[in-house]
């Protein structure tokens, strides 16, 4: 956000001034809605993709996670109440950390 | 890309888990997966011997249907007269399959907790359906309990088991969803309440199975878990093996003895006399069986501690002491006399710090299925495995 906000800045200043007010609103408005578009598409298909890629062969992600498999990296305990959904997505990790090994 | 879109197109690429034998439950979801069918949750205990369901809405904290079922399917023999079986059925469930043992095949879908007989399994998973969601109509999503360190190819035969059956599963180890199940919400943050999912050991003792998890504020990897297939049924093998050499041609069948162990079993300092009426060729007898029935429970007790102890010395060093004031007994052993004095003697007498172990009260047999239906509660949406005939 502060990095679009500086760029907004840095717009302003090189755009002629001819250059509609409205018109020019309505370009970072556009732009805006594309970034949170990506980035929530992202969100939902980065951990499909790791699955899949686990799935279909050796993944230098899948790789990344399995040391948490191994009881010697257990995950930091906390006195907060846990979430069922985190824990079951630390179960989920580590079934695609397995998948990954086998494949 | 407006929301709605993105939604769309979640359901055309999402993928399902895929097996290490390369099985796959499912590809990709089709248009009609998100419909404006009723959802219904179940918690779903999938024992050797006993099942436990329990079924709630989403969103609602209510339990719609709460049973227990007995692990048997009962196909009706040929021949049978028209009349003799209730609504003329070719398949019987639960105890109604036991209540007409003379006229059924039984076959029991599970061994050891994992599926031996598939169609069988299959059978009796359209009828927990059916207990479920009577309608027939609404999505299924069951959160299944596995014994802990299932093999990849126990899970894959439940999920084909499961295949157009449950539209949606999760497979989540026994003793994990006891400890979910243990857990008084009610509690939880209260000033000297300890979160069993944060800092406990649960020993569920099953009729296949026995199993052991450390429980220490994480999902518990495979090295937290220790799986034994030793439990009630062995007991039941054992208490047979006795009886017949000490007392040749009784005649009792494999249920009478376990209803004698469900009845009288203990482990520890022998305990006699323990006698039990029992029909032979037609007539009373009276059967002295409490060494027989006391060897064959601290036979229990002789697989279960090494266990015990080896988690506990792959216990994280900080919180131990508390965790030795956690170690809780689930499943039908807990029901076994002394186990819980005796396991806890064990420990103090090889210098465990003032260990305590404890018994999980009279809902033994719903803390698996209840913890499965608290995770189905709070699975996310992406989290869910799809199921596609």
């Amino acid at each position: 956000m502060a990095e679009a906000s500086r760029l907004e800045i840095v717009l302003r200043d090189q755009v002629s001034a001819g250059f509609s007010e409205d018109a020019l609103q309505e370009i970072f408005l556009n732009e805006q809605k594309r970034v949170i578009d990506a980035l929530m598409l992202a969100e939902v298909l980065g951990p499909l993709l790791t699955e899949h890629l686990a799935a279909t062969g050796p993944d230098p992600t899948a790789r990344a996670h399995a040391p948490a498999a191994r009881s010697s990296q257990r995950p930091a305990t906390t006195d907060r109440p846990l979430a069922i959904a985190d824990l079951i997505e630390g179960m989920l990790m580590q079934e695609r950390a397995t998948r990954g090994h086998a494949a | 890309m407006s929301t709605a879109a993105l939604e769309k197109s979640v359901e055309k690429t999402e993928k399902v888990t895929t097996s290490a034998s390369g099985s796959v439950a499912t590809a990709t979801a089709t248009p009609t997966r998100r419909t404006d069918r009723k959802s219904i949750l179940v918690g779903f205990d999938l024992g050797t011997n006993k099942s436990c369901i329990l079924t709630g809405l989403p969103g609602s904290s209510d339990i719609s249907a709460s049973k227990i079922v007995s692990s048997v399917v009962g196909y009706v023999r040929d021949g049978i007269v028209d009349g003799i079986i209730a609504g003329n059925a070719s398949i019987l469930y639960g105890d109604d399959a036991l209540r007409n043992v003379l006229h059924v095949n039984l076959v029991a879908p599970l061994d050891r907790g994992v599926i031996k007989h598939r169609d069988a399994a299959r059978d009796f998973l359209q009828h927990i359906r059916s207990l479920a969601d009577p309608s027939g109509s609404a999505e299924i999503r069951a959160v299944v309990g596995i014994p802990a360190n299932a093999d990849e190819q126990a899970r894959e035969d439940i999920r084909q088991c499961a295949t157009g059956i449950f539209d949606r599963i999760l497979l989540i180890p026994e003793p994990f969803l006891a400890a979910l199940g243990f857990r008084d919400d009610a509690r939880l943050g209260q000033p000297g309440y300890v979160d069993p999912v944060t800092n406990s050991l649960f020993i569920d003792i099953g009729g296949g199975t026995s199993d052991l998890c450390l429980v220490q504020g994480y999902f518990p990897t495979p090295d937290d878990q220790i799986s034994i297939g030793f439990a009630g049924d062995a007991i039941d093998d054992l208490m047979r093996q006795d009886i017949d050499r000490v007392y040749p041609n009784n005649g009792l069948t494999h249920l009478r003895i376990r209803e004698i162990k469900e009845n009288h079993a203990y482990v520890g300092t022998i305990r006699k006399p323990i006698d039990v009426k029992v029909i032979m060729g037609g007539k009373a007898h009276t059967l002295e069986l409490g060494e027989v029935i006391g060897r064959a429970g601290n036979t229990l007790i002789d697989k279960i501690y090494p266990a015990l102890t080896t988690l506990i010395g792959r216990a994280s060093s900080d919180g131990i002491v508390t965790l030795l004031q956690n170690i809780i007994i689930t499943g039908g052993g807990s029901q076994i006399k002394g186990i819980d004095t005796v396991l806890q003697k064990k420990l103090a007498d090889d210098s465990y710090e003032s260990p305590k172990v404890r018994l999980a009260g009279q809902d033994y047999k719903r803390y698996v299925a209840l913890g499965a239906l608290k995770a189905a509660r709070a699975a996310r949406e992406n989290q869910w495995q799809y199921l596609l005939a």
